[in-house]
């Protein structure tokens, strides 16, 4: 799992629909994060916000855990998802709008499972 | 004999048939208003963070283009909150009750809040109950307010219903909660007036009028539209441990999960 973390930054607004509890200021919500080969170790299915906890090593084998908060399981039931979506041991590519204080962790935008299904844990930007 | 039996037999086949085929559909479509009461049965949801539907995510809060009919003091104290949503939020040292403390949430904001909830309406009393923080309001039908309710997290709603329309009176608030998540402050004297409506069968759409005089200068509306959705509550708490270590996440990153 080589960590190779990619930002792209927005040139149009983000969906306003994009919400967490405690809001959204500390994201930088003009860029997208997208972490490869990330390995899922733990999901916490529950409100106020789903919790997905996730690892990726860098190319001296260097662990670093992360956390993606997702929308609570009500909304993300619309889209699709349901409490076994995501399992510890699945393999990942992540998208999420990084903490602006530099810390592991995040709001996630989508998830890409390695055979090329797609999760979305909210609309994509317009 | 035995033809007579099995022509009896059809003929009464028959009847009850015919009676089927002419009885009148009881079960009301969703939304149908039946003895006088509108359905509001299923579990609705909405979206954050604010009531004005022309500014859903608070970018005008607190500017000039801002038409809350503030009083001075209101809209310094607007100004000086550090809330987690809308043109003013941030991140660190939140001044937001809820996300600070879990404090109770209250009426009208916890309809800001993108969780399920659901009608439970008696002759007498019409319930709220809210997938958030498993909280729940009680309406009481036909009923005055007592005299002098006391101040409250959720303060004391009366009800009534006019034509499609659930009217819900609530006095008697404390002024710890915030009308939305931008941080529009209240005081105690808080008169809400909500008019739920089903608009159609997979609509309900909710118009407030906030009568607050020592904030706003003038009673100011908001409204809402929530959707049905075809889901069920789940646990929600605000667990204060939990916030805590959410918080502590977030600014300093995680260490391996438990």
């Amino acid at each position: 799992m080589k960590l190779a973390i990619l930002a792209v930054g927005f040139l149009l607004v983000l969906s306003p629909a994009v919400f967490a509890h405690h809001g959204n200021a500390g994201y930088d919500m003009q860029k997208m994060t997208i972490i490869p080969n990330a390995m899922v170790t733990k999901v916490d299915w529950a409100n106020p916000h789903i919790q997905i906890y996730f690892d990726t090593k860098d190319d001296k084998g260097n662990v670093r855990h992360w956390i993606a908060e997702a929308p609570p399981p009500s909304e993300l039931a619309e889209r699709g998802w349901v409490r076994k979506s995501l399992n510890p041991g699945d393999e990942l590519t992540v998208y999420f709008h990084a903490s602006k204080n530099g810390a592991s962790y995040g709001i996630v935008q989508k998830v890409i499972f390695s055979n090329g299904n797609i999760l979305r844990a909210y609309p994509d930007p317009k | 004999m035995r033809k007579n039996l099995i022509f009896s037999a059809i003929a009464l086949l028959a009847v009850v048939a015919s009676l089927f085929a002419t009885q009148p559909q009881t079960k009301p479509a969703p939304g149908e208003t039946q003895g006088g009461i509108p359905d509001f049965s299923g579990n609705w949801v909405g979206s954050p963070p604010s009531f004005d539907l022309k500014d859903p995510g608070g970018q005008k809060v607190g500017t000039p283009e801002d038409d809350t009919p503030y009083q001075p003091w209101a809209l310094a104290k607007l100004l000086s909150e550090r809330p987690g949503f809308g043109r003013n939020s941030t991140f660190e040292n939140v001044t937001d009750p809820r996300i600070k403390y879990c404090d109770p949430i209250g009426v009208p904001r916890i309809y800001n809040i993108p969780n399920l909830f659901k009608f439970i309406q008696t002759k007498d009393y019409v319930y709220i109950l809210h997938e958030t923080g498993s909280y729940w309001r009680q309406i009481a039908m036909n009923k005055e307010h007592p005299k002098d309710p006391g101040p409250s997290w959720w303060g004391d709603s009366v009800g009534k219903y006019e034509g499609d329309t659930l009217v819900v009176d609530t006095i008697g608030f404390n002024d710890k909660t915030w009308l939305d998540h931008l941080g529009r402050p209240h005081t105690e004297d808080l008169h809400l007036t909500e008019r739920w409506r089903r608009v159609d069968p997979n609509t309900l759409q909710l118009d407030l009028v906030f009568d607050d005089p020592k904030a706003y200068t003038r009673p100011f509306p908001g409204r809402k539209i929530f959707h049905l959705a075809h889901r069920e509550f789940i646990d929600y708490s605000c667990s204060y441990s939990e916030n805590e270590q959410l918080q502590k996440n977030m600014i300093n990153g995680i260490t391996a999960p438990k």
